[in-house]
C-alpha cells in the first residue's frame, strides 16, 4: 500500500461510511465522465475541445462536500468535476459537451461555460482567471442581503499569475467576502511548468500579501481536501474572511484533448513522472485501499458502486448521442433580454 | 419645467435608480466622496454598502458586478476615466456582454456602466480623451449617449431597467449645458433616435458632443442650405428607421462622429444608409471623425484630430456641391 493510502485508512476512522461512500463514488462518477468524455472526443461526437480532470478528481469531491447547495462556486476550463461535485445533472453535462439542446445551457456553452444557478455553480469559464470575481460578486450580494453564503473559487497555479485573481482577493480580505480561494495547482499551465511561471516558494504564501490565511496540502487525499476546506469554509462562514488552500495534484492527460496531436514529437513532460503520480497518489486508487484495508467497504461492494457508475455513464453517454442538436436558427436566441427591435441582433446578411 | 445642468440630472438619475431598485447598488473610484460631482449624496441617502469606493482594480470590479448581478442585483459602475474600459475588457465584452447567449437566457446581466466626461474634456491627453464605444459595439454591448439634459434623464431610466449590461456616456463637453426639463417622469426607450432640428437638404447623423456642433453648423448655413439633425441617442440597438426616412426625404447623408475614422461608429451608421437607401442618395455618404491618431495633449494638436463645426460645414458642402 502506498503512503498516501496507509494515511487515508488513518484519517477515515474519523468519518461515517456515508461520507466515506459518497466521496468513492463521487470521485468514480468524475473518472468514469472523463474517460466517456474522452471516447466520445475521439470518435467526434464531441464538437469542440475538452480539458479532462483525470488525475484532479479528490479536489472537486473534497471540496464540494464541504458547502451547502446555496453555497456558490466559480470553475474553470477544467470544470466538469467541479460541476459534477455540486450536484448537476450527469446526462445534462454529457448533453451539453456534445452541443445538443439537452445539455445543461442547450449545447449554447459546451465544456467550459457550463452553468446550474440552482445549485450555485455560477459557471465553468474559458478565460484563466475570469470566474474567480463571479464568486466574490456572489458573495458580495449574500453579504448585502444578510446572508451567510460562502464561495468557492476554483483556479489553477497557472491563473494564480493573473491580476484579476489578485485584485478579487484583495476586495474580497478588504470587504469582508468569505471566499475560500481554492487553487488546483496541478504542475502546468499548459505546456509551462509552474516551477518556472510561479515566483515564491508556494502559492499559498500569496495569501499572506492579503492579510488571509494560506496552506498547502495534498490534492490527492480526499479527506485532506475535505477536512481543510470543511474547516475553511467553516471559518470564513463565522468571519466572513477569505481563505486559501493549495491543492497539490495532477493531470494525466493534456491540458486539453487535442494537445497529444499537437506536441506528440515534443512533450513537456515525461511518462516517468505521469506514471509516478499514478502509482503513488493516484486519489482513486489510493482511497479504494485505504477503504478495504480498514475494512469499511468490501471489494465486492465497491466494485458494485463501480458497476452503477459505470452504467451511470453509459447511460450518461447514450442521452447525449440520441438529443438533437439545437436548430440552427435558434442562434441569435437570448442574445439580449428584448429582441422586439427590428433586425436586432443584426443578421449575417441583411437583404433588399 | 425646472432649468437644470446635464449634471444636475446626472446626480437625480442615480438618486432615483437606487431609490427605486432594492437590488441596485453604485461601485466605482471615488464615488463616496463624488470626485466626479455626479455622486453627491448618495452616500448620505443610502450608506456605504450601497455606494462603494473600489480599490483600483477595473477588471477585479468589473467581476464583481458581473457576479452579483448573477445573484440578482443591478449593479451600477461609474468610470473615472472615460477609457476604462480597456482594462476591464474581458469582463466586459466576455463575461457581463456574452453571458445571457452563454447560457441560453438562464442568466440576466443587468449592468449600468456610466462614463462621465467621455470624449475630449480638453487637455486630457491621449489617454484619457476617448468615446470608447466602438470597441464595445462590436461585441454587442447596448451604448446610450445622451446629448441634452432631457434626454440624459430619459434614457438613464431605461439604462438601468434592462436586463442586460448598457454603457452610459456623458461626453465631457456638454455636461455643464442647462436646459428646461419636466419635473414629470418620463422615458426614452433605448432605440429611439431624436431628430434634434428638422430640414430638407441634408441629414446630418451626430453623436453625442457633435450634436451640439451639427446644430450650430445648421443654424450657420440656414436658409442657405436646409439641414435635418438626427441624433441616434442609442447606438445599440440603433434606430435605423428614423435615419433612412431622413436621408430617404434629404437624399443627402453626414455621419459625424468623434471616435476614430477606421471601424467608427460613423463607418457602420454610413454603410447602413448606403446600403438602405443607395438609390435615395443624390451624393455620396460623408463621415466626419477623428483623424485616426490619438488626441495630443497640446491645445492646437488636439483641436486637429478632434471634429468640429468646420469638418461639419466642409462635409455638408461637399454633398451638396
Amino acid at each position: 500500500m502506498s503512503s498516501q493510502a496507509e494515511q487515508q485508512q488513518t484519517q477515515m476512522e474519523d468519518h461515517d461510511a456515508s461520507v466515506l461512500r459518497q466521496m468513492y463514488r463521487k470521485m468514480r462518477e468524475i473518472r468514469e465522465f472523463e474517460l466517456t468524455a474522452q471516447d466520445l472526443s475521439d470518435s467526434g461526437e464531441i464538437p469542440g475541445p475538452v480539458h479532462l480532470y483525470l488525475g484532479q478528481e479528490a479536489v472537486a469531491v473534497g471540496t464540494c462536500l464541504a458547502l451547502g447547495t446555496e453555497d456558490i462556486i466559480g470553475s474553470t476550463h477544467r470544470g466538469h468535476g467541479h460541476v459534477l461535485a455540486k450536484g448537476a445533472d450527469i446526462n445534462r453535462m454529457m448533453a451539453e459537451l456534445a452541443g445538443k439542446e439537452t445539455g445543461l445551457n442547450n449545447g449554447r456553452g459546451g465544456s467550459m461555460h457550463m452553468v446550474d444557478f440552482s445549485l450555485g455553480i455560477f459557471g465553468c469559464n474559458a478565460i484563466v482567471g475570469a470566474s474567480v470575481p463571479h464568486v466574490a460578486g456572489g458573495i458580495l450580494s449574500s453579504q448585502l442581503d444578510g446572508e451567510d453564503r460562502v464561495g468557492v473559487s476554483f483556479f489553477g497555479d497557472g491563473a494564480s499569475n493573473q491580476g484579476v485573481v489578485h485584485e478579487t482577493m484583495n476586495m474580497a480580505a478588504a470587504w469582508d467576502l468569505p471566499v475560500v480561494f481554492l487553487c488546483e495547482n496541478n504542475q502546468y499551465a499548459v505546456s509551462t511548468s509552474q516551477e518556472t511561471a510561479v515566483a515564491g516558494d508556494k502559492i499559498s504564501d500569496r495569501a499572506n500579501s492579503y492579510g488571509m490565511p494560506g496552506e498547502t496540502i495534498n490534492g490527492q487525499n480526499v479527506i485532506e481536501v475535505y477536512e481543510t476546506v470543511e474547516a475553511a469554509v467553516e471559518e470564513a462562514r463565522e468571519t466572513s474572511q477569505p481563505r486559501l488552500v493549495e491543492c497539490k495534484t495532477y493531470r494525466y492527460t493534456g491540458h486539453f484533448s487535442g494537445e497529444s496531436a499537437l506536441l506528440e514529437d515534443r512533450p513537456y513532460r515525461d511518462d516517468e513522472e505521469i506514471e509516478k503520480w499514478k502509482q503513488n497518489q493516484d486519489p482513486i486508487r489510493t482511497f479504494r485501499a485505504a477503504l478495504i484495508e480498514s475494512g469499511v467497504f468490501d471489494e465486492p461492494e465497491l466494485d458494485e458502486i463501480d458497476t452503477e457508475v459505470g452504467d451511470k455513464l453509459e447511460t450518461a453517454a447514450k442521452f447525449a448521442k440520441e438529443s438533437d442538436y439545437p436548430d440552427g436558427e435558434k442562434a441569435p436566441e437570448n442574445t439580449y433580454a428584448d429582441q422586439s427591435y427590428p433586425n436586432f441582433p443584426a443578421e449575417k446578411y441583411q437583404g433588399r | 419645467m425646472t432649468d437644470k445642468s446635464y449634471i444636475r440630472t446626472i446626480i437625480e438619475s442615480y438618486h432615483e435608480a437606487l431609490g427605486d431598485y432594492d437590488e441596485a447598488f453604485l461601485m466605482g473610484e471615488d464615488v463616496e466622496h463624488a470626485l466626479m460631482g455626479t455622486t453627491r449624496g448618495l452616500v448620505d441617502e443610502f450608506g456605504d454598502e450601497r455606494v462603494r469606493d473600489t480599490p483600483i482594480s477595473e477588471q477585479g470590479f468589473h467581476g464583481l458586478a458581473v457576479g452579483a448581478a448573477m445573484d440578482g442585483k443591478r449593479p451600477i459602475i461609474e468610470y473615472q476615466i472615460n477609457t476604462m474600459s480597456y482594462v476591464a475588457m474581458d469582463q466586459l465584452v466576455n463575461n457581463a456582454q456574452k453571458l445571457r447567449h452563454m447560457t441560453d437566457g438562464q442568466v440576466s446581466i443587468p449592468i449600468t456602466i456610466t462614463v462621465p466626461q467621455a470624449g475630449t474634456p480638453g487637455g486630457s491627453a491621449a489617454q484619457h480623451s476617448d468615446n470608447a464605444y466602438p470597441s464595445v459595439l462590436n461585441y454587442g454591448m447596448k451604448v446610450a449617449v445622451p446629448s441634452t439634459p432631457y434626454d440624459q434623464l430619459g434614457l438613464f431610466r431605461s439604462a438601468v431597467a434592462e436586463d442586460d449590461p448598457v454603457m452610459v456616456f456623458w461626453p465631457a463637453p456638454l455636461i455643464g449645458n442647462r436646459a428646461e426639463v419636466p419635473d414629470e417622469r418620463y422615458k426614452i426607450p433605448l432605440g429611439e433616435a431624436d431628430v434634434k432640428r428638422e430640414g430638407e437638404d441634408v441629414t446630418v447623423v451626430a453623436i453625442g458632443e457633435m450634436v451640439p456642433e451639427a446644430l450650430s453648423v445648421a443654424d450657420e448655413l440656414s436658409p442657405e442650405v436646409s439641414i435635418e439633425v438626427v441624433d441616434p441617442r442609442t447606438l445599440l440597438p440603433l434606430d435605423e428607421e428614423t435615419i433612412l426616412e431622413s436621408v430617404e426625404k434629404t437624399g443627402r447623408a453626414v455621419v459625424v462622429d468623434a471616435t476614430n475614422r477606421t471601424c467608427g461608429t460613423a463607418g457602420e451608421i454610413a454603410s447602413r444608409i448606403s446600403e438602405q437607401a443607395f438609390w435615395h442618395l443624390d451624393a455620396p455618404v460623408r463621415r466626419v471623425t477623428r483623424a485616426d491618431v490619438p488626441v495630443s495633449y497640446s491645445p492646437p494638436e488636439e483641436s486637429y484630430v478632434i471634429p468640429n463645426d468646420e469638418t461639419i460645414t466642409q462635409a455638408v458642402r461637399d454633398v451638396t456641391a
